[in-house]
This record gives structure tokens, sequence and C-alpha cells, in this order.
């Protein structure tokens, strides 16, 4: 038996719903521009911060003799990656995810995804999605005239190359940000209680996504790791591109691992979530 | 064919066992000790397409539960549930598409959006064609009153609103199977009327098969010719809900206006159970076979005015259905 009797259903693309959800989304979140205008424009105070301090870190360098750039990043080049890491966290950081997807475990809210003939996965991505939207629409109109403020700090202009490669690694960013992000929130399906763990694997990707410190200098025993870890994709990798520090023979070995590893998030998160979900109907919801 | 079968359904839940107090909770860090909690226990009934079935039992008897496998949300540990001929837990989109599941204290509207957002949603993800939308949407506001309130944001809605638009929402695919989990839950009177009367219509109209459960025997009374009655996730009753009343009650009660003053409870109580007994009135317990002879001796003897016999009030019947399913099981 298959169809409505009614036949109040029209084939339409099986996608398209997702597209409605996107848009719906984007609806209800622009409800709160205000909120993302005020985000928008106070979240580059802590770069002030950050300016000063290297530029202590180089004067005191310079002041003692040593070379003026640390692995190979200049004062300026430093600046430019903390401004640049503002457009590379913008696309992977999908804040809210992880909690939000835990809570509708634990609180069986899940039960009202469950029985509409949709993926939960696609639902959440779409709906993140929207988010990512008004942000950047918003953004649009607050980064252009502080990047314009900062621009004597930009020195190095891109090949075209580098800029399709910057664009390529910014949706690696996005998917790598959503699918750890839904991997971890599914981790509810088996423990009860998981703000502590979520706050410490936070951290941990915040410190390797080279947000707090370009990975490049840290100490070289950790490159190997840093490296190839997929947390570089959420922001090293897209500033380091955007300011020409990857070799144009390199870009493709770096995004292909980078989609490498957004493949074994996908399969993972969606393993994880198949398992969950069987043992979330056995022991209830 | 039916269109819903449950046969022998079975839910065990494996619940960890917790020592009381603060040591208990440290000891469960250590050692952890199961026990199993039979939500559900071997529950079988057939349901016709077109009827309207009240489930009934306390807190706990395993009514949600019951639901939530029929609905494919929960795997059955034993047993086997088939609706319109799918097997629930495999979750197919084409099973999804054709039933509906309103938990009255769950909601899916979506709460900084006007209602028509969130029913626009939902009949773009069940796939609603914009002509039959429509014409679901026209009618079903209209038949509930809620037309002019389509564009309001959902969070400035009152409760009984917000569930008339739940409703909405739940029935815009004209699932051919609706199970209603407390959908009067919370509401005021004219709220939970206002409710009831559109499943009782909606049902009558579309042949829908609904299966709901509610604690409000008013609900039940209004809505339901036949009843499941569940305890201890056991089937107690299963039938015609004026049967429950001949099954389970074996008393009518009596009342009686006096005229001139009362009588004494010890001329009364030849009669039956005293129950209350003022100066105007009193109300008698009498088992039903000797409600006839009762009710003459009583209008032959005393100075009356009115007397009237009736039913055990509904409510009290299923507490005692509920009461009897407890004194089995210990």
């Amino acid at each position: 038996m298959s169809g409505n009797p009614a036949g109040a259903i029209q084939a339409k693309s099986p996608f398209h719903k997702y597209w409605v959800i996107l848009s719906t989304r984007t609806q209800e979140d622009m409800i709160y521009r205000a909120n993302y205008v005020f985000g928008a424009v106070f979240r580059f105070l802590p770069l002030v911060t950050t300016i000063f301090l290297w530029y202590a870190v180089y004067q005191a360098r310079k002041a003692g003799g040593a070379p003026s750039s640390i692995r190979g990043m200049s004062y300026e080049d430093m600046v430019a990656y903390y401004a640049f890491m503002y457009i590379a966290r913008g696309f992977s950081s999908v804040p809210g995810t992880m909690s939000d997807i835990s809570k509708d475990i634990k609180d069986g809210l899940l039960n009202r995804y469950l029985i509409k003939p949709m993926s939960y996965f696609g639902y959440q991505v779409m709906y993140r999605l929207a988010h990512k939207l008004v942000f950047w629409y918003i953004a649009l109109f607050t980064f252009p005239p502080i990047f314009l403020l900062m621009r004597h700090f930009f020195t190095h202009l891109p090949t075209l190359w580098e800029w399709l490669a910057f664009f390529a690694s910014l949706v690696i960013a996005f998917s790598i940000g959503i699918l750890f992000c839904f991997m971890i929130g599914t981790l509810a399906f088996w423990f009860l209680e998981i703000s502590t763990f979520l706050f410490v694997v936070m951290m941990l990707e915040f410190f390797m996504s080279g947000h707090l410190i370009p990975l490049n200098i840290l100490p070289a025993s950790l490159q190997p790791v840093l490296s190839l870890s997929p947390f570089g994709y959420e922001g090293y990798w897209p500033c380091v591109i955007l300011m020409g520090k990857v070799p144009q023979d390199q870009l493709l070995r770096v995004l292909g691992i980078g989609l490498l590893w957004v493949g074994v998030f996908f399969g993972a998160s969606q393993w994880m979530w198949r398992m969950g979900l069987k043992r979330y109907s056995a022991v209830g919801g | 064919m039916p269109i819903i079968e449950v046969e022998n359904l079975s839910k065990i839940y494996r619940t960890q066992k917790r020592l009381p107090g603060l040591g208990g909770a440290v000891m469960g860090l250590f050692s952890r000790e199961f026990t199993e909690v039979r939500a559900v226990d071997g529950v079988s009934f057939q349901i016709e397409e077109g009827e309207l079935v009240g489930f009934l039992g306390p807190n706990g008897a395993g009514k949600t539960t019951t639901l939530k496998m029929l609905s494919g949300i929960l795997y059955p540990t034993a047993g086997t549930a088939r609706v319109m001929g799918f097997i629930p837990s495999e979750r197919k989109n084409d099973y999804r598409r054709q039933f509906a599941l309103v938990m009255g204290q769950k909601n899916q509207l979506w709460w900084d959006l006007p209602a028509q957002e969130s029913l626009f949603l939902n009949k773009e993800i069940y796939g609603v064609s914009d002509g039959d939308y429509r014409q679901v949407l026209d009618e079903m506001t209209e038949l509930l009153q809620v037309k002019r309130l389509l564009g309001i944001m959902v969070r400035e809605l009152s409760l009984g609103e917000r569930m008339k638009f739940e409703l909405i929402a739940s029935l815009l695919h004209r699932p051919r199977v609706l199970f209603l989990d407390e959908p009067t839950i919370g509401l005021d009177v004219v709220a939970q009327r206002n409710i009831r009367e559109f499943i009782k219509d909606y049902n009558r109209r579309t042949k829908t098969t609904i299966l709901l459960t509610s604690h409000y025997m008013n609900d039940i009374q209004a809505l339901c010719e036949r009843v499941v009655v569940i305890n201890h996730g056991q089937k107690v009753f299963d039938g015609r809900l004026d049967d429950v009343v001949e099954k389970f009650s074996q008393t009518k009660l009596i009342t009686i206006t006096f005229k001139n003053g009362g009588v004494s409870p010890e001329q009364l109580s030849a009669f039956g159970k005293v129950l209350e007994n003022t100066k105007v009135k009193a109300v008698l317990e009498v088992p039903r076979e000797g409600v006839k002879g009762a009710s003459n001796g009583i209008l032959s003897r005393f100075d009356v005015d009115d007397i009237n016999i009736e039913e055990v009030p509904i409510e009290e019947v299923i507490e005692k259905v509920f009461a009897g399913s407890e004194e089995a099981k210990v």
C-alpha cells in the first residue's frame, strides 16, 4: 500500500522540502537581525587586544635582535591571520548545534521529527545553513568597513587559484563544522548528560582550529598531527591559503585532505545516527 | 481488514536501579544494577478503518509507549504492530505520509514565526499539493475559528489556539490514521469542548481512524463508542464504553428529593448504601437488580417530590476498573 488515497501528495523534488526548511528558518533568524548586527560588529573587539599583544611580541623580538618574522609570519601577517580567522569561523562555527541536538535526543523532542517523512540530518543542515546565511547577510555590511580599516595589514594579493581554493576551503570549513557538531551531539543517545564533555570538546576544537594561535607557530613536534587534523580546516587552512602561505602546488593536496575528512565525518556521523537511533528506539524516547 | 493490528505487543525498558541518597549516587558510579520495566506487556487489539477508539489507563499504564510503537518511534521488544499494512518501526516514508501523531504537550510549531509558516513547512515536508493545501487550510481554520490568527506569531497565541494549529498542522496531509495523545491537556473548558467537537466532526466526515488517549472522561464520553483500557501494560478491557459501566459497575445511584423534610439514615439504609443524606435530598447506591424494587419501596414509603435513577459516573467506574486490575496484580 502506498500513496495517499486522498490524492493529496504531489510529486516534487525530494529536496524541495529542505529548501523550505532553509527559507523558513532564515525568516525566523531574521527576526533576530539586531542581535546579529551587534554580534557582527562587537565580535571584532578581541581583535584589538590581539593586535596589541602581537605588537608587543614583535617589538620585543626586534629589541632582542631576533628575526622579524616567526616561522615565516611577519607582524602584518599575524594580524591578517586573526582578521581572516573571523571569515573562516563565520563558516565553520555553528553555535548551539551540539547542545540542540543532544537536547532533542535527551528530552525526546526528536519524536516530532521521527514521525515526519524527512531526514533529521537534512533538517539540521538546513537549519544551521540558514543561520550562516543570515550571519553573512549582516556581515556583508559590517565586515568590509573593518577590513578596509585594516587594509595595510593585508600585504599579500591572492592569486585566482588562491581565491578559488579559499572559497573551497570555506565550504569544507562549514561541512566539517556541522558534521562534527552533529556527531558529538548524537553522543546524547548513549550518555544522558554531556554538557561538560561538550565544553571540553569545544575548547579542544577551538584550539586545534588555530583560532587561538596559528598552528604553524606551535611546537614542531606537533606539526604532523596538526597539519593533518580535521580541525585545521575550521580556521587555520582558509586563513593561510588566503595569505599565500600555501604553495600553489600544495593547494590541491590540502583541499584533498580536507575533503577526505568531510567524507570520513559524513560516514561516521551517519553511522552514529543509525546506531544511536536504534538504541533510542529500543530504550525509549 | 483492520487498519491497525496489534498482536501481543510488548515493550520492556531496562533502567538503572539507584540506591537512595548521595551514597547511592556515588555507588552508582561503580556498580550498576538494572531492573526491567514492562511498560507494555502483551497487548493485542484491532481497530477497523474509520473507528474512533479511546485508549484509557492511569499514568504509566503504557498508553504513550503503545502510541510510540505504533508511530514507529520505538521498536517493540516482542509482538507485532501493523498499521495500514506497514510495520511502523521501519519508518517508511510511505507510512509516515499517511499517519499523524499529536501530543498535547509537545509542539511542532515554530515559536517565533506566524503559524502559517509552520503550516506551509509541513505542507512541503508531506508534499501536499498547493490546491489541497489551500482547501484543507481554509476548511480547518474556518471550523476551528482561527483564520484570523494565521499571521500572528505563535508565541503570542493562547494554549488553546496553539493546540488548534497543532491539529491543523497534523491534518494537512489528510492522514488515514491519527494518534491523539492527550489533545486537550491543560486547556480550559471551552477550548476543550471546541477541540472535542472538532475531532468528532472530523472523524465523522473523513472516516479517519483515530486512537485517542485522554485523562478527561468528558473527552472519552463525547467521542468514543469503544474503549481499550490498559493498566500495568496489560489490556484489562476492550469493548463499548457503555459495557464498561455494565461490566464494572454493579450498582446504580438513586437520588431522592423529599417534599417535607428528610428521612433517617436507618430508614434509608433498608434500600441501599446511603451516600448522602440531608433534609432535602438523599443519594443511595443500590445493586442493579434491586433498583426497581427499591424505587417502588421508596416512593410508597416516603414523601417523595422527585426520584432519579442514574448510572455511577464514568470516572468512578473507570477508577474501579483501574483499581480492579490493581488488585488482580497484587
